[in-house]
């Protein structure tokens, strides 16, 4: 371990009456104070909404953007879901549907298709150090020219440098889950479950990436759309929180969900195949420590990738089943 | 609900704890940790384990101010996962495989020696602290512990950012000296 991790480590060992004192502080003068809130957020009426965002939006992302086994090897990925351990004892889960394919942009007629000329005139800006929209952000992570990493808060209508990334990222909110379909407007059609849980949060992700990248990117570069897809929060038993969302990937190779796990040794992970009616549903359980768990099925039909995603205690577990036994019957029926 | 009556909650294992937990500090603890690794998604994990240790630990740690040890949780996990991303970053280059083999030569985890180090080190930063001004101190354990930006923890302060930039400066020498006089980092 190196001098700065010593004294860093040595630092995160602080009384916790020192802490305390610095801490009120922090709260005195953050919106949020019993929190210690964050930077640009501030108190209003959409706070519990936006919150919620900030857990379930980066699962939805996770499909596109951690991605990591493209199909170059497809024909010898053994398909399903797998849950494996690398050299450093670290569990590493992947998901490869069978017979996984990419949609084609001429599929979708939805007005999602305009947030690629928005991405580009934000590009555009950015790259001329003009206020860039953060429209389609709020409630992402972005950072200030100092590299402070702040939240985008809704309040906030326009920043002036970011994190290259944002560009191509746009995030849309709908009131049902009929205008979020529509949005996107796949005439493949997507089946996302209508649950008799009443949605906390409906929003599409968009993700697309300009030619060569952002490091080569010009004014002049156009975006390629990368995924969209349909994100509905829930929440279980008022604050254990649920997703279930609905993927279109783009491109000329689709990209398979792998992840790798820290703290192995915390969790136990076990897999299962389920057959409603005639579909098969890949279900990965994991058992933490503390009595928690975490729940995530996936399924995937005719270029969309669907998935349901819970974490809870053991007291929610029957009301989650409940949940998760509905969204796979919808999708089987 | 106070503090008090939560951490009575965990006592009596009462799963609601959790939950209680989760409203009230979970943007304090998800801007720490994204702070450390700038990524909503890793921060979202380590925020989750941070809820998970809080309930296997506090019965038997008994913190006296609940905020405050989740926030040394939070800090500890993230800047572990910070670490372990360096570290696969590294991999595939000389300087990791020369490591790996060096590796072999402290096979077992640290040494003795780096742990009593390390345990006198925590003791040297925790008098250090004390003998801060109240002003000085509320700079250095924002900035340091905390990770807030120079300007956030200048604002709270209720300083300018250049004041605050040199007096951190100022604090960091003073760490230097204590540190040297101390014996460590000679």
């Amino acid at each position: 371990m190196s001098r700065e991790e010593l004294l860093a480590d040595a630092i995160g060992s602080l009384d916790e009456e020192i802490l305390l004192s610095v801490n009120r502080r922090r709260s005195a003068a953050d919106s949020d104070a019993n929190t210690g809130g964050l930077v640009l957020m501030k108190d209003g009426t959409e706070k519990k909404k936006r919150s919620f965002r900030r857990f379930w939006l980066p699962l939805s992302a996770a499909l596109v953007l951690v991605l990591g086994l493209a199909v170059a090897g497809a024909a010898t990925l053994i398909h399903g879901l797998r849950v494996t351990e690398n050299e450093d004892g670290e569990k590493v889960v992947g998901y490869v549907p069978a017979n996984a394919e990419c949609a084609a942009l001429s599929e979708i007629s939805g007005d999602v298709m305009n947030t690629i000329p928005f991405m580009k005139q934000r590009l555009q800006a950015y790259l001329a150090g003009e206020p860039v929209s953060t429209d389609g952000m709020s409630g992402m992570t972005t950072s200030d020219e100092n590299g402070n990493i702040f939240y985008v808060d809704g309040d906030c209508d326009k920043i002036v440098a970011f994190n290259v990334g944002f560009p191509g990222n746009v995030y849309k909110e709908f009131e049902t889950v009929d205008a979020a379909e529509a949005y996107i407007g796949y005439t493949g059609g997507i089946r996302l479950p209508r649950l008799s849980l009443n949605p906390v949060q409906i929003g599409v992700y968009t993700e697309a990436m300009p030619d060569g990248g952002y490091k080569s990117a010009t004014a002049d570069s156009e975006f390629e759309m990368l995924a969209t897809g349909i994100c509905v929060g829930y929440t279980v038993d008022e604050v254990f929180r649920a997703c279930s969302s609905a993927f279109l990937q783009f491109g000329d190779s689709y990209s398979y969900e792998s992840f790798t796990v820290k703290d192995s040794q915390d969790r136990t992970y076990t897999t299962e195949t389920r057959t409603v009616g005639t579909k098969e549903f890949e279900i990965l359980k994991n058992d933490m420590i503390g009595g928690f768990k975490e729940i995530t099925v996936y399924y995937y039909e005719n270029k969309v990738a669907y998935r349901f995603c819970a974490w809870f205690p053991a007291t929610s577990e029957a009301n989650v089943e409940a949940l998760v036994t509905e969204w796979m019957n919808a999708l089987a029926n | 609900m106070s503090d008090a009556e939560l951490l009575k909650m965990y006592h009596d294992r009462d799963e609601r704890a959790i939950q209680v937990t989760m409203r009230r500090y979970r943007s304090y603890l998800m801007k720490i940790a994204v702070q450390i690794l700038g990524d909503e998604q890793d921060a979202e994990e380590c925020v989750n384990d941070t809820y998970h240790a809080a309930w296997n630990t506090v019965p038997e740690k008994n913190p006296e101010v609940l905020s405050a040890y989740l926030g040394k949780i939070v800090r500890q996990k993230a800047i572990d996962r910070l670490r372990t991303r360096q570290r696969i970053k590294r991999q595939g280059t000389e300087y990791a495989a020369s490591l790996e083999e060096l590796s072999e030569v402290v096979a077992g985890g640290t040494m003795p020696e780096q742990e009593a180090e390390a345990a006198l080190l925590r003791e040297a930063i925790a008098k250090f602290v004390k003998t801060l001004p109240e002003e000085s101190r509320t700079l250095f354990v924002g900035r340091y512990f905390y990770f807030d930006s120079l300007k956030e923890t200048a604002s709270y302060s209720g300083m300018s950012e250049s004041k605050a930039k040199s007096k951190l400066f100022r604090i960091r020498c003073d760490l230097r000296k204590y540190l040297e006089k101390e014996g460590f980092f000679v």
